[in-house]
């Protein structure tokens, strides 16, 4: 598949992943990003037509466990682990633009 | 008394019958961490008080007759990817640099109950993603044989604590080949479980359908004895299965005569070292010597697997990534509004091989690419996995192959090419995409003693198979590791 990878494409999944990339970074990643699609470039070379992902059923595990109401971790010992918290209440700067 | 370089075995034997004070032993062991980690920055974190707590509580258990526990006595360290409830787990990221989670893993748990006395969490590359420790924020980890040199990754930092006498046992976890691997290069022995076998409740998640932890030990007896430990169901984790879990031990002596051994052709060709590929050569002859069938064994997809196994894990990678923002636990950037608060703590606290996975798994999961890259992936995925159904239907009882392509490499040497990183991995994906235990087990050294391991895959649940095999090996050479300087 013939991918431009330029500087919008790295933006763009950047912005997607929700990271934050410096310009000094982005020529890194940049560089890193066309190099490894290249590898993955060998995919193409197999036909799978046909074929199914592996299905759910193949997963060993008993799945999914009674609906039964079980305790919880204490609220505080999780709130005591964030950046900023208060009165039992995670603290961030304002959601909406112009809050 | 110098317990370092014991087997667990005679640990727990030794403690169970008083024989053995575990003060003393962990004393020992922290006093070696203390001379040999700065050196080598295998541990991340060592718990010193909690150890020797852990030790008076076996003495008091063993005063009262409690039951002895599978790993009575035995120090053992944590990949630093496994939470430790209250005391620091990094996952080898500044993303999680002073989280103390209010939870302990499964494994954790286990190692617990069974008497085992933790003593501290090892350095890996960041979330796992990485094949030679130097993707920690934490520094590298050094080769205990040559400092130069990485011990492979991403458990690098537990194979090197027990390849030289830090810890007697070590959990890792396995998500391309990140317990065999480091396994292999330091010359010990490490196992990946059957996808299932032990629980991952705790586990900070990179890939979810291939993670697995498991033991790493000086010797196959010891490996199986972790594995009594570790295995069995955990309603915590969905995948975990609740088939019985047998003594690992118990069948370890019973050779491979009459067992059929297939000799994976597809992996000892090109880019295969030449003293790996003798020391392959070399454990495949001396299982045909002690009177197991070997023949050569088509796995026609193998050069695929690599390639599909990256697209999965960074897919995958970048959902389970999804939940570090800044908020709820770990490291936030300081900005003005939530948005910028998400990426900017992204930006900032995730290392450049943890970025370029989760944007390239963000890219090959998104619109209009998705079929051409995560779907494929998947579909080459089954015939990975069919692969494995055809030559265990043939009357297959194990597969044999190298676990790396060569021996431990220099630092440095392949950090800036994440290609070339990544084929670090091309024998020890397969296993994780198929969901099958893989075992590698020392089977070589060359002139410079730089280690090169065997591995030997087995059929789901054959984690016992595997071990007698690699016991088979192991006796060929003459027992399990000593450390440097032992006899």
């Amino acid at each position: 598949m013939d991918i431009p990878v330029d500087d919008a494409l790295v933006e763009r999944i950047a912005s997607l992943a929700g990271i934050e990339v410096s310009s000094a970074e982005k020529d890194r990643l940049l560089e890193d990003i066309r190099t490894i699609l290249a590898y993955f470039d060998r995919l193409r070379r197999l036909e799978v037509d046909g074929e199914e992902p592996p299905a759910l059923e193949e997963v060993p595990g008993d799945g999914l466990r009674e609906d039964d109401i079980r305790p919880s971790l204490p609220a505080a010992d999780l709130a005591s682990q964030a950046p900023d918290a208060s009165g039992g209440f995670f603290r961030v700067p304002d959601i909406l633009e112009g809050g | 008394m110098d317990p370092i370089g014991w087997t667990a075995e005679r640990i727990r034997e030794g403690t169970a019958t008083g024989d053995i004070d575990p003060v003393e032993v962990v004393e020992r062991t922290l006093e070696r961490i203390r001379s040999r980690n700065p050196r080598i920055n295998a541990f991340l974190y060592t718990d010193e008080a909690g150890a020797l707590r852990a030790a008076e509580r076996v003495q008091e258990r063993v005063r009262r007759g409690g039951p002895p526990g599978w790993l009575l006595g035995v120090p053992v360290a944590v990949k630093d990817n496994q939470c430790t409830a209250g005391t620091p787990t990094t996952a080898g990221s500044a993303m999680l640099d002073g989280y103390r989670p209010p939870y302990a893993a499964h494994v954790v748990e286990r190692i617990q109950e069974e008497g085992g006395i933790i003593v501290g969490k090892t350095n890996l590359d960041e979330f796992g993603m990485g094949s030679s420790c130097e993707h920690s924020a934490f520094g590298p980890v050094r080769h205990p044989q040559d400092p130069e040199r990485t011990p492979g990754g991403s458990s690098g930092g537990s194979a090197a604590a027990v390849a030289d006498g830090m810890a007697c046992l070590a959990t890792g976890s396995d998500t391309g080949g990140s317990i065999r691997l480091p396994a292999s290069l330091c010359g010990i022995v490490g196992l990946k479980p059957t996808y299932g076998r032990v629980s991952r409740h705790g586990l900070v998640a990179y890939a979810s359908s291939m993670d697995q932890i498991g033991p790493l030990a000086r010797g196959v007896r010891d490996a199986a004895l972790m594995m009594n430990a570790l295995a069995g169901r955990d309603p915590r984790d969905a995948t975990s299965s609740s088939r019985p879990v047998p003594d690992y031990r118990a069948d370890l002596e019973r050779g491979v005569r009459g067992l059929r051994l297939g000799l994976m052709e597809e992996s000892m060709g090109e880019g295969l070292d030449a003293e790996v590929e003798r020391a392959v050569r070399g454990a495949a002859e001396a299982l045909r010597d002690q009177g197991a069938e070997v023949v050569p064994c088509s796995l026609p997809h193998t050069a695929y697997a690599a390639t599909a196994y990256y697209v999965t894990a960074m897919a995958e990678a970048s959902s389970n990534l999804a939940r570090y923002d800044g908020v709820r636990y770990g490291f936030r950037a300081p900005a003005s509004s939530a948005a910028a608060l998400v990426a900017g703590s992204r930006g900032r606290g995730f290392g450049l091989e943890v970025k370029r996975r989760v944007l390239l798994g963000a890219f090959v999961l998104s619109a209009g690419y998705a079929d051409a890259y995560y779907r494929k992936a998947a579909r080459i995925r089954t015939l990975v996995r069919r692969d494995f159904e055809r030559a265990f239907a043939t009357g297959l009882d194990a597969l044999i192959g190298p676990t790396c392509p060569h021996r431990a490499i220099r630092l440095g040497e392949r950090v800036d090419d994440p290609v070339r990183m990544y084929l670090e991995d091309v024998h020890t994906v397969s296993a994780n995409l198929a969901g099958l235990p893989a075992v590698s087990v020392p089977a070589g050294k060359a002139g410079d003693g730089l280690p090169a391991g065997v591995q030997i895959l087995g059929g789901p649940f054959e984690e016992g198979t595997i071990l007698r095999i690699g016991r088979a090996v192991e006796k060929a050479r003459g027992g399990a590791r000593l450390l440097d300087g032992e006899t």
